[in-house]
């Protein structure tokens, strides 16, 4: 765990703590580094605190009665501890939340025009066609009503929007939930193209740790509010406790 | 009254609240006191004054207890009554039944006082009937004067407005005999509450006197629109209108009436003869449209209100001075302080009820008409004459004087 | 006689599906039921009077004045009284509006005086015949600035950026703030609006009649108006006021004054017990 404030970091979390009003401690001491451009895989059981520490980024603990006690969250060198979520958004930060949040009642398109409503008309043009494009899916339906599409449909919408946003970094939550295993290869291997496309660098959690690890260049791993381990991909998948509580004998679980 | 509440009830609960803490407050302050004899100091005399201030009929009462108390101004100017000043003692009621009576309980005892005048709430006289006849506090000029409270008379309460039987008559008579009909028919648009009923009642009697034709319409306080009852107006075909209701009711009425090609004039009821309802009006509806009174608006008759003119612009109120309710207030305040003269160098309640009630006949100085009390009867004014707004000259018309018209009053 | 209550009906029922719209727009965007929304058209009324008789401006000035000075007073509520209390019960907020209106009655008294107000904008006034159909001039402008208000407001709610970002709140808050959208920004433009759109609709009441605290009464109309339509639909408010105002026309002709609370309010409770999301209102979309 690198406490060492480093220029290129897209995202630095340092020494958090954050707590629910049901629950005093959700996080305890974090702390995390994404590097411009890098891919990072924040892995942890369930109830581990891997929405909690995705929330105290992104400003959105105090909707959900929680608070980011102490440490600080930078992006790009800004310090956005305490800002409101929208401003941080501005800033460059786009989500996909844990469970489909898109807008049901819009449609496809304007689900992306919201996502688009950040930058200026023109990227917000470019970066719509672009998602289009890695999602030939959403650019048939793009009439269609969000609440009428199926869960990997919106699942894809939600990224879209967020991609749509031209985010320096994009903190990914559970994308694979609900998906065909197929499909979420599928979302992941266009991830990586839109990494090498726009430079966006992510905070990926996900379940399913091999597939995380095959994608990301580093990883965390969060137990109980505690980062207990970080490292290359490489390094955390080769470790005894990496595979026995994740990897499994089948080789991922979905 | 023409005028209802119809905010809802808890508001109302609300604010009747708010007013009892403010009545408590105050008389927590005053019970302890010297406290002589019903409200008469060596150098002033305590009159209560109750009257809608802020509340729903406010538009009307508001000006009402404006020239109440401009007159009483004037009075204490000159000197007072008997070297004694007059301090008002003003409660605004809201147009609120137990308001009305926390008031008047308070001018009984707590804050005491020689009289009262206002009382603009026709239930809350009917209910309080008992209470005043028990407390013997006087009520002098009234708003508004319930039945049950003058029939059968007691000597501690005296009317003060035209009573709406008189304004049924009245009008009827004028307009039958004006144009000349020999069975007149008549539509009256009234407000289907508990006095637009009863002035129905009136206006069906004095009609049918008649030998006419009469029919009435309801329509609602809140109205936004009168086309219903406006087609059928429109149906029946009358000779004239009449009119209850409030500012509101006159307007709408009168503007589609205007819109349907109805030339029938219309006359209304005392209260609605208001700058207001001319003003909203405009020439083209305000035209047709009368109205029935016992007190003159200062422009209908500039010989008789110089000093209600001179009052008026002195305490900042010229723009009230057409208005009958102003009008209304001034000659009240006056007669109060008129009538304290004459109980005696060192009045009493009882002495002011003895003697009114022995016979007192105001000195209006032709605001209104004839203003007097007998031991039989205590409304106070009967005559009224018709009137109307002449757009031209800016000015109220009348239509003679009050003596003209007594003949059409049974 | 139908068709003259059909008009009649119309063209009232446009200026209470104006000030519903105002209701609606309040609601969808901040699910704030605002009971003040009676007393805000009121306030219109006396805003034109302030526009037109206390700074003497002209009919196009007073219509800017009212726009602008009943926009404020929107952005100011939300700024003062509901973002504070954002996420509180339902309750607070219904409290919160019902002190409101008693509030700005109470200004208005206080400013005004209880009595009524003339508003004379010099729109046009006499009246003429369509038809079989008599229709006064004042109405028909009344019903003509109401339906251009009523496009006005839906063009804006669909297609400008600012309409998709309040369909957008609207639909799910949170994912609107982790979209990047200003939530407050877009309550107090709600406001706003709502409050223009009741304003606008105070000034015609206002002109049809006079300008007095009463029209309060005339404005919660557009309560029912909105149940109807239902809660969430923009046309279904502009269709509820037409409904409330043809139900009113045609009870008071037919029946009677008085029958018209029955036949709005009972329609109401069969729409809140049978179809509780009214008449043009979606059922919730099947959520996850
Ligand atoms: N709003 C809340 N109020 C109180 N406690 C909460 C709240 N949200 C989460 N928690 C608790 O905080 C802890 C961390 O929850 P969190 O949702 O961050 O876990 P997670 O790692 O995302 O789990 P999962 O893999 O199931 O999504 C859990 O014990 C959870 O019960
Ligand atoms: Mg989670």
């Amino acid at each position: 765990m690198s406490g060492v404030a480093s220029a290129e970091a897209v995202l630095e979390v340092q020494g958090v703590f954050a707590a629910y009003a049901a629950k005093a401690t959700a996080l305890s001491d974090v702390s995390l580094t994404i590097p411009a451009g890098g891919m990072v895989a924040l892995l942890g059981s369930n109830g581990a605190g891997k929405t909690t520490l995705i929330k105290a980024i992104s400003g959105l603990l105090p909707l959900h009665h929680g608070t980011l006690v102490s440490g600080s969250v930078r992006i790009a060198g800004t310090n956005i501890t305490g800002l409101r979520a929208d401003r941080i958004v501005r800033l460059g930060l786009g989500q996909v939340p844990e469970g489909r949040l898109v807008f049901k009642h819009l449609t496809v398109e304007e689900n992306l025009q919201v996502g688009a409503a950040v930058v200026p008309r023109a990227v917000g043009r470019e970066r719509i066609a672009a998602v289009y494009d890695l999602f030939p899916r959403l650019a048939e339906r793009r009439r269609q009503q969000a609440g009428l599409m199926s869960g990997g449909e919106q699942q894809m919408l939600a990224l879209g929007r967020a991609l749509a946003s031209a985010p320096r970094i994009l903190l990914i939550d559970e994308l694979s939930l609900g998906l065909a295993p197929i499909i979420v290869k599928a979302i992941y291997a266009q991830l990586r193209a839109v990494r090498a496309a726009f430079g966006t660098a992510m905070l990926v959690v996900e379940q399913n740790a091999k597939l995380a690890l095959e994608i990301c260049d580093t990883a965390y791993v969060l137990e109980r509010g505690v980062i207990v381990m970080s490292g290359s991909a490489a390094e955390v998948a080769a470790s005894d406790r990496i595979r026995e509580s994740y990897l499994g004998s089948s080789g991922g679980a979905l | 009254m023409p005028t209802i509440r119809h905010a809802s009830r808890w508001k109302a609960l609300l604010l009747s609240g708010a007013v009892l803490c403010l009545a408590f407050n105050a008389s927590a302050r005053a019970a302890n006191f010297e406290s002589p004899q019903d409200g008469v100091y060596a150098d002033h005399i305590d009159w209560g004054m109750t009257a809608d201030m802020s509340g729903p009929s406010s538009g009307a009462q508001n000006p009402w207890g404006q020239g109440f108390q401009d007159a009483v101004k004037v009075v204490n100017e000159k000197g007072g009554v008997g070297g004694r000043k007059i301090n008002v003692l003003v409660e605004d009621t809201r147009y609120d039944a137990t308001a009305e009576r926390v008031a008047y309980e308070k001018f009984v005892s707590q804050t005491p006082a020689l009289g009262t005048s206002g009382m603009g709430n026709s239930s809350a006289q009917t209910a309080m009937v008992p209470l005043i006849k028990r407390s013997k506090l006087p009520v002098v000029g009234t708003y508004t004067t319930a039945k049950a409270a003058v029939e059968p008379p007691t000597p501690y309460f005296y009317g003060g407005f035209c009573g709406f039987k008189e304004m049924a008559q009245t009008g009827v008579g004028f307009f039958t005999d004006h144009l000349a009909l020999k069975q007149p028919t008549v539509a009256l648009v009234h407000l289907d509450v508990a006095s637009g009923k009863e002035y129905a009642g009136y206006m069906e009697a004095a009609v049918t006197a008649r030998g006419g034709t009469f029919k009435a319409i309801p329509i609602k306080v809140v109205a936004a629109d009168a086309t219903p009852q406006v087609l059928d107006i429109l149906a029946m075909k009358p000779d004239f209108v009449a009119i209850h209701g409030v500012t509101t009711t006159s307007i709408l009425v009168m503007k589609a009436m205007l819109q349907y090609g109805i030339n029938a004039p219309a006359f209304a009821i005392s209260y609605l003869g208001t700058p207001t309802v001319y003003d909203g009006l405009g020439p083209d509806a305000g035209k047709n449209y009368y109205f029935v009174s016992c007190f003159s608006p200062a422009s209908s008759d500039l010989k008789v209100s110089v000093a209600l003119s001179a009052a008026a612009d002195k305490f900042g109120h010229s723009a009230l001075k057409d208005d009958v309710n102003y009008v209304a207030g001034y000659v009240i305040g006056n007669m109060v302080a008129d009538a304290i003269g004459k109980a005696g160098a060192e009045p009493t309640r009882e002495k002011l009820s003895a003697m009114l009630n022995t016979g007192y006949v105001a000195n209006t100085g032709g605001l209104s008409s004839e203003l007097k009390y007998t031991p039989t009867d205590h409304f106070g004014l009967t005559a009224l004459k018709p009137l109307s707004f002449d757009y031209a000259t800016k000015s109220f018309k009348s239509y003679g004087e009050y003596a003209d018209f007594g003949k059409y009053l049974q | 006689m139908l068709m003259q209550f059909l008009a009649s009906g119309f063209m009232l029922g446009s200026v209470y599906g104006l000030v519903a719209l105002g209701f609606a727009a309040i609601y969808k965007a901040t699910r704030v039921f605002n009971f003040a929304q009676g007393m805000l058209m009121a306030t219109g009324a006396y805003l034109a009077v302030t526009g037109s008789v206390v700074l003497g401006l002209p009919l196009v000035g007073t219509i800017a004045f009212v726009v602008v000075a009943a926009g404020t007073l929107g952005v100011v509520i939300q700024w003062l009284l509901i973002r504070p209390l954002a996420g509180r019960p339902l309750l607070a907020m219904v409290m919160i509006t019902i002190a409101l209106s008693i509030i700005l009655r109470a200004l208005i008294v206080i400013i005004f005086g209880g009595g009524a107000q003339t508003l004379r904008l010099g729109l046009p006034e006499g009246s003429f015949v369509l038809g079989s159909v008599r229709i006064s001039a004042i109405h028909a402008t009344a019903a003509g600035v109401s339906w251009l208000c009523m496009a006005l407001f839906m063009v804006f709610f669909r297609f400008s950026k600012a309409g998709l970002l309040m369909r957008a709140t609207a639909d799910s808050h949170e994912a609107a703030v982790l979209s990047g959208v200003n939530v407050n920004r877009i309550n107090a433009t709600a406001w706003a609006l709502g409050t223009i759109l009741a304003a606008i609709g105070g000034v015609f009441l206002g002109q049809l009649q006079v300008a007095s605290v009463e029209l309060e009464n005339i404005g919660l109309l557009a309560l029912p108006a909105v149940v109807i339509g239902g809660l969430q639909s923009i046309p279904g408010a502009i269709i509820g006021g037409l409904l409330v105002g043809l139900i009113e026309q045609l009870s008071s002709g037919y029946i009677s004054p008085k029958a018209r609370d029955i036949f709005v309010y009972v329609p109401l409770l069969i729409i809140l017990l049978v179809r509780p999301w009214g008449l043009f209102g979606e059922r919730e979309l099947g959520r996850v």
